[in-house]
């Protein structure tokens, strides 16, 4: 026994809308996931972004910050006053919450580049040593960031030792979260 | 409206929509390189700034800047070197290369109008120049990657 579907016009019309129908809304299914992904990466790296900026104005900001940017007999000079940076580190654990308002999450790092004698972490005790500033070239100014992703920036920078009046070249750094 | 007709429409409309992609994304990325471009500048100044104001020899007190060591410069021994040249070049390259990792640079010094002292050699295409304008001299430093 044979059985023959005889579909009318306006039957076939109609499968064929659904059909239609249904390829469009994947489409658009689709495409809302892409866009969905595109958008959450582009706000991830918005973010990363916004994060690196304004750690690159804190790197071209601090070295004119008065805490730490020479002066001569009131004239300020574009360099960074070594003698300040070590009182520095007690002006911030003093102040911690203006400095963490001022800078935020992030660690802020000076390192004597050229020329350099002896490696090491800078504190009081190199600092009153006769043989300063030889003899360590770390300095950590500002600690509050925990996190091992981070992104490093740096810029060269002029380092001013009164003691010794000398002026040698150090790398401002400031790490930022990803 | 005839069959042909409308294929034809929206082959158009699917070319226009790629070009409108392909302007945004090209948009894009330019805006990402112009960004670099401005930091980098910013730190071959700031490196130019430090070299000027160094003061690495020690035993010629009051101490002198590099800056003050290139303008008293007339070829005569400094700090222990047979030419104070040499001493500038010495000085320079030391500093640069503390500085550098992966870029190569050119240093120069133009006094009286004409080329006083060549350092480095710059290998590469992208290029960051700055240049210290001071009272007896200008020093210009040029780095490519």
């Amino acid at each position: 026994m044979r059985t023959v579907n005889h579909y009318s016009k306006g039957q076939i019309g109609t499968i064929e809308m659904i059909m239609v129908l249904v390829i469009v809304i994947v489409i658009l299914v689709i495409g809302m996931i892409f866009y969905y992904k595109f958008f959450i990466g582009s706000v991830e790296s918005k973010n990363l972004e916004l994060n690196q900026q304004e750690a690159n104005v804190l790197l071209a900001s601090l070295s004119s910050i008065p805490e730490l940017q020479c002066s001569f007999r009131t004239i300020t000079r574009d360099c960074i006053d070594m003698g300040k940076v070590i009182t520095f580190k007690d002006a911030v654990t003093n102040d911690r919450v203006h400095y963490v308002d001022l800078f935020g999450t992030k660690n802020i790092k000076i390192e004597l580049i050229y020329p350099k004698d002896n490696e090491g972490e800078c504190n009081l005790n190199h600092y009153t040593s006769n043989e300063y500033p030889g003899n360590c070239n770390k300095w950590n100014i500002y600690n509050n960031l925990n996190t091992k992703d981070r992104a490093i920036l740096s810029t060269p920078v002029s380092l001013y030792f009164p003691i010794t009046k000398e002026f040698r070249i150090g790398r401002l750094i400031v790490e930022t979260r990803l | 409206m005839k069959k042909a007709q409308a294929d034809m429409i929206g082959l158009v409309v699917i070319v226009i929509l790629f070009i409108i992609i392909a302007i945004v994304f090209l948009r894009l990325s330019t805006l990402e390189d112009s960004e670099s471009i401005i930091k980098e500048n910013i730190e071959v100044s700031n490196l130019l700034n430090a070299i000027m104001k160094l003061t690495p020899c020690n035993n010629i007190k009051p101490l002198d800047s590099l800056a003050d060591v290139i303008d008293n410069c007339n070829n005569q021994p400094y700090c222990g070197e047979s030419n104070c040249k040499d001493y500038i070049k010495k000085q320079v390259d030391n500093a640069a290369s503390s500085s550098f990792d992966k870029e190569s640079y050119s240093f120069t010094i133009i006094r009286n109008g004409a080329v006083f002292l060549n350092t480095g050699s710059c290998v590469g295409n992208t290029k960051f120049v700055d240049t210290a304008i001071m009272p007896k001299f200008t020093a210009r430093l040029e780095v490519c990657k």
